[in-house]
């Protein structure tokens, strides 16, 4: 159901944006536009390499490595829940190729499409004068 | 002045996470663990999720903002919400990002009105944004030495800099912004750049940086000559100036 919702969202939003379903969002600087699903993705990503020994095996397999056996993993995660779309694909394409990139600009954009979080990218907590 | 009565036993520690999850010491994370509340202040959903991990009687200080409104006011409203509970008998464990006493007003303050009322309060160290740049860059301040200011306050107070000492300006992104935006906004961009062109000349190479949130990816790093300095700045990026002559 959420899947659904989340389809919906997508398709109204590129429908709002260019006025055409099937097109996406217009690159930024070369980027590809912010995605909140890509922010999920990575923020997911981020979130299990704190887990376990995960950060030691990120070092000893190197980051190629560890990303793509993370992605493996992550198409098996969704598999078990449903089909894998090429919407998913499309997805994780983008994901594995943010994660070994060292495209921090673009990381940050797609996790800072991500609602509702109660982090605040610009919290700026020195005073200017 | 908030009196303590004999029998409360509030207590406060300020802790720093680091820049990004990962970067949260063994001391900070026992921190965390055992407050009775946490209030936090991250600027990514990942730190975000680590430290509600760590202890779900944690609330986030984010919503202290107010958009357009001076970052001044959004600071009391933080001191006063880490207080609130300490003042009611509880161990809280203030968490901010980077290190909570390196260009953090509202932690300072804290400490120090719970120290004015009674509370026991102390600060433990975390990794800076200037910690990541010297292991990023590769530059030791010990070399050459290092002058660090706040890029707003470098140009109201023009302080005598020594060019052959590395300059470090933090919130260069936002300099002349007083108030909260969620856009980064830098109307003194320019000045900052001229007044920088008064202490070096325009090919003098300098560094716009920002520290990576995220483990094992690496940092922004946009070496540019200074008068092309206003193209290269991102919102949250800190600006190195390298000494003038190498030691």
């Amino acid at each position: 159901m959420r899947s659904w919702l989340s389809r919906l969202w997508h398709y109204l939003r590129r429908l709002l944006v260019n006025g055409d379903g099937d097109t996406p969002p217009p690159a930024v600087d070369g980027r590809p536009a912010p995605d909140e699903q890509i922010g999920r993705e990575l923020q997911q990503f981020f979130i299990e390499l704190l887990k376990d020994h995960n950060l030691r095996r990120l070092q000893t397999d190197g980051r190629v490595g560890y990303v793509e056996e993370y992605l493996t993993m992550r198409r098996g995660q969704i598999s078990d829940e449903r089909e894998l779309t090429e919407e998913d694909e499309q997805r994780l394409a983008v994901v594995e190729r943010l994660l070994n990139s060292d495209d921090l600009r673009e990381m940050e954009s797609h996790i800072g499409q991500i609602t509702g979080s109660r982090a605040r990218l610009l919290c700026i907590v020195c005073p200017p004068m | 002045m908030h009196r303590v009565p004999a029998h409360v036993t509030g207590e406060l520690v300020v802790v720093g996470t680091g820049i990004g999850a990962a970067r949260l010491t063994a001391e900070g994370r026992a921190a965390i663990e055992a407050a009775d509340r946490v209030l936090y202040l991250v600027p990514d959903p990942i730190s975000v999720h680590a430290v509600e991990q760590l202890n779900p009687r944690s609330t986030s200080l984010a919503d202290c903002y107010v958009e357009g409104e001076h970052r001044r006011k959004a600071y009391a409203r933080m001191v006063e919400a880490i207080l609130e509970p300490v003042r009611a008998g509880q161990h809280v464990c203030a968490a901010f990002y980077g290190h909570p006493g390196v260009f953090v007003l509202p932690s300072h303050d804290a400490v120090a009105l719970a120290r004015s009322e009674g509370f026991a309060a102390r600060m433990l160290p975390g990794i800076s944004a200037e910690d990541c740049l010297f292991a990023d860059l590769g530059v030791d301040p010990a070399e050459a030495g290092c002058q660090s200011y706040e890029a707003t306050r470098f140009l109201e107070r023009r302080p005598v800099i020594e060019p052959r000492a590395a300059l470090v300006l933090w919130q260069v992104g936002v300099v002349g912004s007083a108030n909260h935006s969620a856009e980064a906004q830098a109307p003194r961009l320019h000045e900052l750049v001229e007044r920088l062109r008064e202490l070096y000349p325009d090919e003098h190479e300098v560094v716009v940086y920002e520290a990576s949130s995220f483990a094992g990816i690496g940092p922004l790093v946009r070496p540019t000559p200074l008068v092309g300095l206003a193209d290269a700045v991102t919102p949250a990026s800190t600006l190195y100036v390298p000494p003038l002559e190498r030691p």
